[in-house]
């Protein structure tokens, strides 16, 4: 497919754009808002520049280095019980890569007022024995209002979703120390900036709707169903933010693993773990020797050579433990704990 | 226009120095004189901070802890650097009415007429129970404070911890001293007073809806009214450090306020693993043989003693909890906290006053 071509309205730069509502310019690091440059008849003089780029846009800065975030990742991989202890030697890593993915953050102040419908109690048949107490107690309809005040910064990854990692679905970026975008800082560590795939509207839609979803959870407390509601919901920014992270690709005894590691703060997102040779033989005789003895006693327990309860109380606990033992050799991913 | 606005610069109100500005930054403190104004240049009033214990206070104290944690030999502190995290502190007071289902039962009892044996009439009581409801209309008084880190989108290793450790006993005025003295590093808020109250408005409303569904078996309303005070602007110091131990990697988390390590990671070695395994093996099958002699205790008529049921049920449950012992064995690594003693909101609010 031909790409599209246009001139960056800040630097004036003739790019070749792939296919994303966005993109950063490769030479001045502006957002352009790619989906209002063709076919609009925009031209970057200065009245349009306005509605061509991203003004708020920022980056998380990268706090580490390839060799650095290779050194945390192998210490990292050394606590997994299982992981390979000589993964530092052993382990070739074939890609290590940083890209500034990109993500929308909008902060906003919601005020809602709501009437809707609740269950209320209505009681019936006094118990004799219980003064004040009644058997039964039935919910009726009844119609409630409130008011709902709340203050939301909500995020939203600008990643397709099936080019998103599935660790990354969860994971909370934390924003603090963005700066305006540095396109420098980027080339400098060699990083690739990936393109949002929504448009500046179509984020804000988004992240409007994820506002009004929260306050409905809020709503929902109260009331089993919204008959009414008036929302205020003030946008008091919107930002689009690149943030680091390092997608590695290794390769130990053959077999391929990756891992991601946040770039502004080191920590391991995922990381799909080989489990080492040696561990691998150890435990094989391990759930044989745990699971072969809990086999026995349960056959013993109930033949009543040895007593039932013993048998198969002390068998399946045995064999839990094998089965445990098994879930560390199945185990493949791992990832750091946010908090 | 990305490099030409990295930084935003303004000069100090009060000593003409250059302040530094972040572009999410809502406040700012000068590097030189200490003064904190917002982006318009408006003096902040009433900046505190908590003052830190020394680095090497706080390293004696990780050591100390994993001590502790039968963690000694080779543990080699790797980084460890402090920042002062800005915080608001929203005194407020709230009134909540609420009005919900309480459940309970009561025992009754039924005369049942039955033919013995010899066909002569018996009667014998047996107990049910019914369940009983009434509706339950209380309200309650709640005050403190809610402290809200004045961040957006922040998260770092003990975070809860951290925000449950802030207790304001040591509060002093803001001295950037006390910054530099740690090398910490410093970092301005990006949110503001009026949104702070408002973050503490949704989280005051919700934890009195807790308190007051745990007074009823079902809430059916609950509403708050809730007053809010000028919030104080505090910095309040968070040490993290990372130590390698058998070549690998741990985190740590301390408050410098009163250098407490507030949670870290304790390294599993292996003979530790095994010592819990076999642990956790012996519980479970010297418990299995409790548990089977007990079964085996009977009166003539062939039911199980009574000391019989209780080494049962005693039995089952050890062997349900060797599974604690067992499971640590299998960890990537233990995790221990600090306990952390619920604040007392009647001190802490006098504390405010004058704020």
């Amino acid at each position: 497919m031909k790409m599209p071509k246009i001139t960056c309205p800040n630097c004036a730069a003739d790019l070749e754009v792939p296919d994303a509502p966005i993109h950063t310019c490769d030479y001045c690091g502006t957002a352009i808002q790619v989906s209002a440059m063709i076919g609009s008849g925009l031209t970057p003089t200065t009245r349009d520049r306005e509605q061509l780029v991203i003004k708020d846009h920022f980056i998380i800065k990268c706090q580490y280095n390839q060799a650095q975030v290779k050194n945390l990742l192998v210490d990292w991989v050394k606590k997994i019980p299982g992981a390979p202890q000589d993964f530092e030697e052993a382990a070739n890593i074939s890609q290590n890569d940083l890209k500034f993915y990109p993500m929308w953050v909008g902060e906003y102040a919601a005020t809602s007022d709501y009437v809707g419908i609740d269950n209320w109690p209505q009681f019936s048949r006094p118990a004799f024995d219980r003064p004040g107490w009644y058997e039964v107690v039935t919910y009726y309809k009844r119609e409630e209002s409130g008011h709902i005040i709340r203050e939301y910064q909500k995020p939203l990854m600008a990643v397709d979703v099936q080019n998103l990692p599935i660790y990354l679905r969860d994971y909370v970026v934390t924003t603090t120390g963005k700066v305006y975008f540095d396109i420098q800082h980027v080339k400098k560590l060699g990083g690739v900036i990936l393109d949002s795939i929504y448009k500046l509207e179509e984020a804000k839609t988004n992240l409007r709707q994820q506002v009004m979803g929260s306050q409905t959870a809020e709503m929902h407390k109260e009331v089993v169903q919204i008959t009414r509601r008036t929302d205020d919901i003030q946008e008091k920014g919107v930002y689009y933010i690149h943030f680091p992270l390092y997608e590695i690709k290794f390769e130990y005894r053959g077999k391929l693993h990756d891992a991601l590691v946040d770039g502004s703060n080191g920590r391991i997102v995922y990381v799909k773990v080989p489990v080492s040779v040696e561990f691998r033989a150890k435990s094989i005789a391990a759930i044989g020797g745990f699971g072969g003895i809990g086999a026995l006693l349960i056959i013993l327990g109930t033949l009543s050579v040895i007593g039932i309860i013993f048998g198969i109380g002390g068998g399946v606990g045995l064999i839990i433990i094998a089965l445990m033992i098994l879930g560390l050799n199945l185990r493949s991913k791992a990832s750091e704990k946010q908090k | 226009m990305a490099q030409e606005t990295t930084e935003i610069t303004k000069n100090c109100p009060q000593c003409g120095a250059v302040l530094v500005k972040s572009p999410e930054d809502l406040i700012i403190t000068c590097a030189y004189c200490g003064e904190t104004v917002d982006v318009e240049g408006k003096k902040i009033p009433n900046h505190q901070m908590l003052p830190s214990q020394e680095g090497a206070t706080i390293q004696a104290n990780i050591q100390e802890f994993l001590k502790k944690n039968h963690v000694e030999e080779g543990v080699v502190i790797e980084e460890l650097k402090a920042v002062y995290l800005p915080y608001w502190v929203v005194p407020f007071n709230s009134n909540t009415q609420y009005y919900g289902v309480l459940n309970s039962a009561v025992t009754r009892y039924r005369t049942i007429q039955s033919r013995d044996a010899q066909g002569r009439t018996v009667t014998r009581q047996v107990s049910y129970t019914v369940p009983v409801f009434r509706d339950e209309r209380g309200s309650f008084n709640r005050g403190g404070r809610e402290n809200c880190i004045a961040r957006k989108h922040t998260t770092f290793y003990g975070f809860d911890k951290f925000q449950d450790s802030l207790f304001l006993d040591t509060i002093q005025p803001f001295d950037y001293q006390q910054v530099k003295k740690y090398g910490a590093e410093f970092i301005n808020a990006e949110v503001d007073a009026n949104e702070a109250q408002r973050d503490a408005y949704g989280r005051v409303e919700n934890a009195n809806r807790r308190l007051a569904a745990s007074k009823v078996n079902k809430l059916v309303r609950c509403d708050s009214r809730i007053q809010l005070e000028y919030p104080t602007y505090v910095h309040a110091p968070l040490w993290q450090a990372r130590f390698k131990f058998q070549e690998k990697i741990y985190k740590v988390a301390a408050t410098g306020t009163s250098g407490t390590v507030l949670k870290a990671e304790i390294p599993l070695t292996f003979g530790r693993r095994m010592k819990n395994l076999a642990i956790g093996i012996t519980m479970l099958l010297v418990c299995a043989y409790a548990a089977q002699w007990g079964y085996g205790l009977r009166t003539p008529d062939g039911d199980i003693e009574t000391w019989g049921w209780i080494l049962l049920i005693i039995g089952f449950a050890v062997m349900v909890l060797s599974f604690l012992f067992t499971s640590t064995a299998f960890r990537m690594q233990l995790e221990k906290s600090a306990k952390i003693k619920k604040q007392k909101p009647q001190k802490t609010a006098m504390n405010l006053e004058g704020a």
